[in-house]
C-alpha cells in the first residue's frame, strides 16, 4: 500500500505568546536590494521565474450590513529567463451565485525592472465570464524582460465561507517564501489538513480576544490567528505517465468548513466526524433519499429480474440490466441535482444516478448492498484523517453474497461483474452503512490481467514460407479494453491494422473468437497467419516474436519524481512451439533469461528449448507482481522493461540448412 | 507564432420544413463509409444594408455512430455586437420522433477565447446532448443579426471526411442598393443547382456520399467546392469599407486601420537610431532593428471589437512592450519606419497546411500577420510574435503562400519563400563503435535546414530533462539509449542547427551463436509506410519534400568481420530517391552512407502504389541487418 502523507495541523486551539520567526510584512511596491540582485535560484538553476514573496491574510470583516470574507494577497515573481514570462499572466478565479459573487475590491500590479516601474492600468484588468458560477480576472504585466521583477496585491472580498479552501504552497515554479494567514472568529469552524511532504518552517496558531465584534452581540468574539510559513519551496514537478494524481503529492493547506454559528444563534453543520456524516446522508434530501426509491424500480422493471435465481445471480442480472440500461453522460456530480427516476425514465444519468439506481435494485431484490463514495484516481486519494466532503466524486456499489463482498460500478458498459474502471482503481472509499457505522473499505483491483500468446509456427522451405496459428489471449483489465476494441472496430480494419503493426511479410489469414475459451473475464481469439521472405541464403532468420507487447520501453526518463502505478498488477506471457524445418538444423537461438526485481515486485524470463521431437519451444513471461512501484523501484523497473523490449525485438533463431 | 483571429466562417443551416428525419428514409449510398449524414444544412442570409445582416443557419443531422458526433457542430458563437436571437435545437430517435428538445437556456453559455489570448470578447453557446442509442438525429438552428458584413457565410456544401450530406442549401438576400461580388471555386465536377436570380443568390447541392479519409491527401480546402461572396461597400465593428479588388482592399484596410498608428515616442526613435549607428548595410539595419523587437517584446493577445483587425497602436506596444501578430508586426513596421526603412504589414493564413489568399478575388481573409521588407528581388519575411525564430525565417507556419501586402497604394498579392526538397536538408555524420558485450557508443554531428531546422530547434528551449527525454524518444528504436553530452551549435546567422550528441548502449547487437547481427543504420531508419488503399480516391501530396544524408564509420570488435559486403542500393523514382551502400575502409572499419531524397509534389491517385512500393524498399534497406563473423 503506498504511503502518502497528510497531516492535520491542529483540530483543536492552542495557546501561543510568541510567534516563531516574525517577519514583517513588506510594503508593497518597494524591492529589496537582495530582491533585485537576485539572478538565479541557487537552489533549482533550472526555474525560468521564481516567487521571491508570497503573502495572503484571510480575515472576516462587515462591510455593507454583511459579513464577508476577506482575503489579501500579494506576491513577488522574479522573471529569470523568457521562458518564465508566461507567470506574469494572472488569473484570478471568482466565484458566484444568483445572488452574490465575489469581487475584488482593490488590484495593483507593477513591473519592476531595476529602478523603473510600470503599473498596469485600470482598464488592463480585464473582467472574463467563464461560465454561469465563474468569473475571472486577467491581467499581465507590461515592459517584462529577463531579469523583471512582477508584483500585485489585490484584496478579494467573498459572500461564501466555503470558499476559504486553503493556500497552495508549491506552484510549478519555486518559491523563496510563502506565508498563509488568517484570523477566523469562534463561529466559524473549518477542518484544515496540510497535503505534501514538506514541512512547514512557521507553525503558529494563537488565540486573539474580542478580535470580532457584530452588532446587536454584548460580547465581541474571540479569534484563532494562524500564521504558516515555508521557506524554499522547490517547484512541483509535471505529472508522468503511470501515476496516481498528482495532487496526491503537492503540498499545500487544505481548509474545509465545518461549522457555522450564526450570531442569531442559528448552527449550520458541513462536516465533522464521520458520525455526523452518517446521520446525514440518513436524513439527507439528495443522496440519502435517491436511495429510498426501492418501490419505484420495483414497480419498473420485471419482477424476475428481482425474484429469479439465487443472490448471486440476481446480482449480476441486476447489474447487466443497470448496465445495459443507462448510458452515462460522463458527469460525475455525486452531491447535489441527482434524480434517480428521472434518470431511469431517460436511461441516462451521472455516475450517482446509475449507481443509486443499482443500489436501489440491488435492495429490492433483498441482496445487501450499500453504497461506497470514494474518489477518482485524477481526484486523488481522500483524506482518512476525518471527512472531507469535496474529497469524493464517485459512487459505487458494494454488495455483499455469502460472505463475499464485491464493488459495482454500471457506467461502463464493457466492466465484468465485480471489477470497477480504472479510474476507480484509487485505493479505498467510505462505505455508507445506513444499519451501522460507515467504515473504511479498500478496493482490491482485479489480480489477473494478462496478455498471453500460445503459437505454433512451422516453415515450408520450399514454399519459403512460415504458416502459423496463434491464440490470443487477453484478460482481466486486457479483456476489458479488448472488448471495446472489438466492438467498436470492423473486423477488416482491425485486421489491417494488426498486419501493418507487424510487418510487411506478415499475413493474417482467418481470425476468429474461440468462445469456449472465453469468458466474463478472460477473451481468445484465434489466427492463422503466413510470414514470407525468411529465407536469406542458407539461413532462415527468424524473430519469434511476431506479436510484440510493445515495442519501446514507456520508462525512458532518467530518474522518476512519482511512484509508478500502473492500477494493477499485469502479466505478459508468450508461448511458441517452432518446428525445425526439414533439412534444417538449429544454428542458433536466443540466451536464456532470468530476471527478478527486488521484494518480487517482477519477474522476465525467457527460455528456449530444443526438444526431440524436432520442435524449439519458446517461453517468456512478465510479471509486473505490484500494481504500485515506489521511487525507491524506479531504476529497476526500467531496467526489466528494457530487457521485456529487448527480448522481444533482439531474439532470433537461425536454421541452417545441413 | 500564434494566430489573431479564428475566422469563425461557417455554421451553416435554415428554414426548410423537412418533415421525415427517420433513418429509414436515408438512401442506401448515402450511409457507406458515413459516420453521420447531414439531412439538411442550410444557410439563409439577409442583407439589409451595408451594416445589417441577419443570419440563420439549421443543421440537421442524423448520428449513425458514435464516431459522428464530432460532426453535430453544437455551438454558436457571438459578441458584443452579434447576437443570438433564436436558438434550438431537436432530438429525434431513429423513427423520427422527438425524443429532446434544448431551449436556449439549456445552452452552455462560456468564453470562446483560444489559450494564446488573454482576453477576448469572442463568446460561444454550446450544447451536450447524450445519446442512450444510435442512429439518432439532431435538429440544430440558430440566428444571429450582425453589423458585421466584412464577412459574409461561405457556402461550402462538402462537410467533411466520412459524412455524406443529403441536401445542403444556400440562400442569400441582398438589398438592391448594395453592390457584390461572387466567385465559384471548385465548382467543376460538381452537380451543383444554381437558381439565383438578381438580388437573390440561391445554390444547392444533394446526395453527396461520404469520402474516406486517406492519407496524404491534400487538404480539403483545395478541392471542395466553395461560394464566396463579397459586398463592395461593408461594415467591420464600427468601421466602413469599400473594397473592389485587393488594391482597394488593402487600400481600406491601410486607411482605416492601419494608418497612423506607426507613430512613436522621440525617446523610442532616439534609442534606435543609437542602436544603428555605424551600421551601413540596410540588410544589417532591418536585422539589428528585429532583433530589438524579439529582445524586448513578447505576445500578448487581447482582441476587442475592431482590435481583432486593428493593431493596437505603436507607442502602446512600445509602452508595454506586448502585443499580438497584429500589434508586433505593426510595431516592428514603426521602428523600420523611423530608420527610413519601408516595410508593409501583410495577412497571411497561418498553419502547416498551405493556404493562400484567393489571387483573383479580395474577400477579408487570413489568421496571422507577418512584415514584408522589399529588398529588391529578394524580400525578407519577418515573423515578429517569436523571440527566437531567426531573423528572415518563416517556417512551415507560413511558407510558400499567397498572402496580402498592405502598402498605402493599396493591396497587392505577393508570395512568401519556399522551403522545398534540397532547402530542407539534413546532414548527419558520425562514428559508431560496436563493443564487444554488444553494445554500441557513438559520436553524431546532425545538421539541420530550412523546415528540417524548423522542427530540431524546437528542442532549444527545453529544460535539460526534457532534452534528455526528447532525443531518447527520438532514437526510440535504440532501447537503454544514454545521452552521454548533448552541444548545440546554433548558427542563426545562416539559419542551420547542429547537434552533437554522444550516445551509448549496452544492448544494440542480437548474438546468433558466435555470430553478431546487428543494423547499422541505428540513427535514422525510416519505418513509415503509408495505409494501404484497395481503391485509392484522392491524389496525394508530399508537401514539402526534404534530403536526408547521414554517412557513419563504424567500427566492429576486434575479431569479428563482415563476410560480404552488401550490395549498394540505388532506387530511382519520380517520388525521390535513395542511396545507400557499406564500404570497407580499414581493417575492421566500415563506412555506411545513406542519401535520401524526397520530392515535393501534387500526384494523382494512380501513383498512389508506386510510392508505397517506395516507402516500402527504403523501410527494408534501412532496417537491413548485416552478420559478423568471429
Amino acid at each position: 500500500m503506498p504511503y502518502f502523507r497528510v497531516t492535520t495541523i491542529f483540530c483543536a486551539l492552542f495557546f501561543y505568546f510568541q510567534s516563531g520567526i516574525s517577519q514583517e510584512k513588506p510594503e508593497f511596491g518597494v524591492i529589496s536590494k537582495s530582491e533585485s540582485e537576485f539572478t538565479s535560484y541557487e537552489k533549482d538553476t533550472e526555474a525560468t521565474a521564481v516567487y521571491l514573496y508570497e503573502y495572503g491574510d484571510n480575515y472576516f470583516e462587515i462591510r455593507d450590513d454583511y459579513i464577508y470574507l476577506i482575503t489579501k494577497y500579494h506576491a513577488k515573481i522574479k522573471i529569470l529567463e523568457k521562458e518564465g514570462f508566461d507567470y506574469t499572466n494572472i488569473e484570478i478565479p471568482l466565484y458566484r451565485s444568483k445572488k452574490r459573487k465575489e469581487k475584488i475590491v482593490n488590484i495593483k500590479a507593477f513591473t519592476h525592472n531595476g529602478e523603473m516601474k510600470h503599473s498596469v492600468k485600470t482598464s488592463e484588468f480585464y473582467n472574463e465570464e467563464v461560465n454561469d458560477k465563474w468569473t475571472q480576472t486577467k491581467f499581465t504585466f507590461p515592459n517584462v524582460k529577463e531579469g523583471s521583477i512582477v508584483e500585485y496585491e489585490y484584496e478579494m472580498q467573498s459572500p461564501f465561507y466555503f470558499n476559504f479552501t486553503g493556500w497552495d504552497f508549491q506552484s510549478d515554479i519555486p518559491k523563496v517564501y510563502s506565508e498563509f494567514n488568517a484570523k477566523i472568529p469562534g463561529n466559524w469552524l473549518y477542518n484544515r489538513s496540510l497535503k505534501g511532504s514538506l514541512d512547514l518552517d512557521v507553525n503558529d496558531a494563537d488565540i486573539v480576544k474580542g478580535c470580532f465584534s457584530f452588532p446587536g452581540t454584548k460580547d465581541d468574539s474571540d479569534c484563532e490567528s494562524l500564521k504558516y510559513v515555508m521557506k524554499d519551496i522547490p517547484a512541483f514537478k509535471d505529472s508522468e505517465e503511470f501515476m496516481l494524481s498528482s495532487n496526491n503529492y503537492k503540498s499545500k493547506l487544505e481548509f474545509e468548513l465545518s461549522e457555522y454559528k450564526s450570531f442569531y444563534g442559528s448552527t449550520d453543520r458541513y462536516t465533522k466526524s464521520w458520525e455526523d456524516v452518517d446521520k446525514e446522508f440518513k436524513t439527507d434530501k439528495d443522496i440519502g433519499s435517491q436511495l429510498r426509491k426501492k418501490n419505484f424500480f420495483e414497480k419498473n422493471v420485471d419482477v424476475s429480474l428481482l425474484t429469479e435465481g439465487d443472490e448471486i445471480t440476481r446480482a449480476k442480472n441486476i447489474y447487466e440490466f443497470v448496465k445495459n440500461h443507462f448510458t452515462w453522460n460522463e458527469k460525475y456530480s455525486i452531491w447535489q441535482g441527482n434524480k434517480v427516476k428521472k434518470a431511469f425514465d431517460e436511461k441516462k444519468g451521472n455516475v450517482a444516478e446509475i449507481n443509486i439506481a443499482l443500489i436501489n435494485l440491488l435492495n429490492a431484490a433483498g441482496i445487501k448492498t450499500n453504497m461506497m463514495v470514494m474518489a477518482t484516481r485524477k481526484r486523488g486519494l481522500p483524506k482518512k484523517t476525518h471527512p472531507v466532503m469535496n474529497d469524493f466524486n464517485y459512487i459505487v456499489a458494494k454488495v455483499d453474497i455469502d460472505g463475499e463482498s464485491y464493488l459495482l460500478d454500471a457506467t461502463d458498459k464493457y466492466m465484468p461483474f465485480g471489477m470497477l474502471p480504472f479510474r476507480c482503481l484509487n485505493y479505498y472509499g467510505r462505505v455508507m452503512d445506513f444499519d451501522n457505522n460507515s467504515y473504511w473499505y479498500d478496493i482490491m483491483p482485479e489480480k489477473s490481467n494478462a496478455v498471453m500468446l500460445r503459437a505454433q509456427m512451422i516453415i515450408d522451405p520450399n514454399e519459403e514460407k512460415l504458416t502459423g496459428m496463434f491464440d490470443l489471449i487477453n484478460s482481466g483489465y486486457n479483456k476489458v479494453a479488448q472488448d471495446e476494441v472489438l466492438s467498436t472496430v470492423k473486423e477488416e480494419s482491425y485486421i489491417e491494422k494488426l498486419e501493418e503493426e507487424i510487418s510487411d511479410d506478415f499475413y493474417i489469414t482467418s481470425h476468429e473468437k474461440i468462445l469456449k475459451y472465453s469468458n466474463e473475464k478472460k477473451i481468445t481469439e484465434r489466427f492463422n497467419f503466413e510470414i514470407e521472405n525468411l529465407i536469406q541464403g542458407d539461413n532462415i532468420y527468424l524473430n519469434p516474436f511476431v506479436i510484440k507487447f510493445f515495442d519501446k520501453n514507456p520508462f525512458v526518463a532518467s530518474e522518476r519524481n512519482y511512484p509508478v502505478d500502473f492500477g494493477f498488477p499485469m502479466k505478459y506471457q508468450y508461448v511458441v512451439n517452432i518446428k525445425i524445418p526439414d533439412g534444417y538444423q538449429v544454428k542458433s537461438i536466443p540466451e536464456n533469461k532470468n530476471f527478478t526485481m527486488p521484494d518480487n515486485g517482477g519477474v522476465l524470463k525467457l527460455n528456449v528449448s530444443d526438444n526431440t521431437s524436432g520442435t524449439l519451444n519458446l517461453f517468456f513471461t512478465f510479471d509486473l507482481n505490484s500494481a504500485h512501484y515506489p521511487n525507491g523501484y524506479y531504476i529497476g523497473l526500467k531496467q526489466i522493461f528494457n530487457e521485456a523490449v529487448k527480448s522481444q525485438n533482439q531474439s532470433l533463431i537461425v536454421f541452417e540448412k545441413i | 507564432m500564434r494566430f489573431f483571429l479564428l475566422v469563425s466562417l461557417i455554421f451553416t443551416t435554415v428554414l426548410s420544413a423537412q418533415t421525415n428525419y427517420s433513418v429509414s428514409s436515408i438512401n442506401d449510398s448515402l450511409k457507406e463509409n458515413a459516420n453521420a449524414v447531414v439531412r439538411l444544412d442550410e444557410t439563409y442570409v439577409e442583407i439589409t444594408a451595408k451594416n445589417k445582416m441577419e443570419v440563420t443557419n439549421r443543421r440537421v443531422i442524423t448520428i449513425l455512430k458514435k464516431a459522428g458526433e464530432s460532426s453535430i457542430k453544437p455551438y454558436a458563437f457571438y459578441n458584443p455586437k452579434t447576437k443570438i436571437t433564436d436558438i434550438i435545437a431537436h432530438i429525434y430517435n431513429d423513427r423520427g420522433v422527438e425524443i429532446e428538445k434544448i431551449r436556449r437556456k439549456d445552452f452552455i453559455d462560456v468564453s470562446a477565447v483560444d489559450g494564446g489570448t488573454l482576453y477576448g470578447d469572442s463568446r460561444v453557446k454550446v450544447f451536450r446532448y447524450t445519446p442512450t442509442s444510435y442512429p439518432y438525429t439532431v435538429d440544430f438552428s440558430y440566428t444571429y443579426t450582425t453589423p458585421n458584413t466584412a464577412f459574409l457565410p461561405r457556402w461550402m456544401p462538402i462537410d467533411d471526411y466520412m459524412v455524406s450530406v443529403e441536401r445542403s442549401l444556400f440562400n442569400m438576400q441582398i438589398d438592391k442598393s448594395l453592390k457584390w461580388r461572387k466567385k465559384e471555386k471548385n465548382f467543376d465536377n460538381y452537380a451543383i443547382v444554381n437558381k439565383s436570380s438578381e438580388f437573390h443568390v440561391s445554390y444547392e447541392m444533394n446526395d453527396i456520399a461520404a469520402q474516406k479519409r486517406e492519407a496524404l491527401s491534400p487538404s480539403f480546402y483545395h478541392y471542395e467546392p466553395q461560394l464566396m461572396i463579397a459586398l463592395e461597400e461593408f461594415h467591420l465593428e464600427g468601421v466602413d469599407g469599400v473594397a473592389k479588388d485587393w488594391e482597394s482592399m488593402g487600400n481600406w484596410q491601410y486607411n482605416s486601420l492601419l494608418v497612423n498608428r506607426d507613430i512613436l515616442p522621440e525617446a523610442t526613435i532616439s534609442l534606435m537610431k543609437q542602436k544603428l549607428t555605424g551600421i551601413t548595410d540596410r540588410v544589417e539595419k532591418i536585422k539589428k532593428v528585429y532583433e530589438y523587437v524579439q529582445n524586448n517584446t513578447r505576445y500578448i493577445s487581447v482582441q476587442l471589437g475592431i482590435g481583432g483587425w486593428q493593431p493596437i497602436s505603436a507607442e502602446e506596444v512600445d509602452r508595454v512592450k506586448y502585443g499580438d501578430c497584429k500589434g508586433l508586426t505593426n510595431y516592428t513596421k514603426a521602428l523600420l519606419k523611423s530608420q527610413g526603412i519601408e516595410s508593409y504589414y501583410s495577412v497571411v493564413h497561418a498553419g502547416r497546411s498551405k493556404l493562400s489568399m484567393e489571387k483573383d478575388f479580395a474577400i477579408m481573409q487570413g489568421n496571422h500577420v507577418i512584415l514584408n521588407v522589399p529588398n529588391e528581388e529578394n524580400d525578407i519575411w519577418l515573423e515578429c510574435t517569436s523571440q527566437k525564430i531567426p531573423f528572415g525565417f518563416l517556417g512551415d507556419f507560413t511558407d510558400d503562400r499567397d498572402v496580402l501586402v498592405i502598402k498605402p497604394s493599396g493591396g497587392e498579392i505577393k508570395h512568401t519563400h519556399k522551403y522545398l526538397n534540397d532547402n530542407n536538408l539534413q546532414k548527419t555524420i558520425g562514428e559508431m563503435e560496436v563493443t564487444d558485450s554488444g553494445g554500441i557508443t557513438a559520436n553524431l554531428e546532425m545538421e539541420t535546414y530550412g523546415i528540417q531546422y524548423d522542427s530540431h530547434a524546437e528542442v532549444l528551449s527545453l529544460s535539460e530533462k526534457d532534452k534528455n527525454d526528447y532525443y531518447t524518444e527520438y532514437w526510440s528504436n535504440i532501447n537503454g539509449l544514454n545521452l552521454d553530452e548533448i552541444i548545440f551549435d546554433h548558427d542563426k546567422n545562416n539559419i542551420r542547427l547542429t547537434e552533437k550528441i554522444r550516445l551509448s548502449t549496452q544492448s544494440y547487437v542480437t548474438k546468433m551463436g558466435d555470430d553478431l547481427l546487428f543494423k547499422p543504420n541505428a540513427f535514422n531508419a525510416s519505418k513509415y509506410v503509408p495505409s494501404r488503399y484497395n481503391d485509392r480516391k484522392l491524389s496525394f501530396e508530399i508537401d514539402r519534400g526534404y534530403t536526408d544524408n547521414d554517412e557513419i564509420d563504424i567500427k566492429l570488435p576486434v575479431n569479428y568481420k563482415l563476410g560480404k559486403l552488401p550490395t549498394p542500393v540505388i532506387i530511382t523514382s519520380e517520388f525521390g530517391n535513395y542511396e545507400m551502400s557499406i564500404e570497407r575502409i580499414a581493417e575492421n572499419q566500415l563506412r555506411y552512407k545513406r542519401k535520401i531524397q524526397m520530392k515535393s509534389g501534387l500526384y494523382d491517385k494512380s501513383k498512389y502504389d508506386g510510392y508505397r512500393d517506395f516507402r516500402k524498399k527504403i523501410k527494408k534497406y534501412d532496417n537491413m541487418k548485416i552478420v559478423l563473423n568471429k
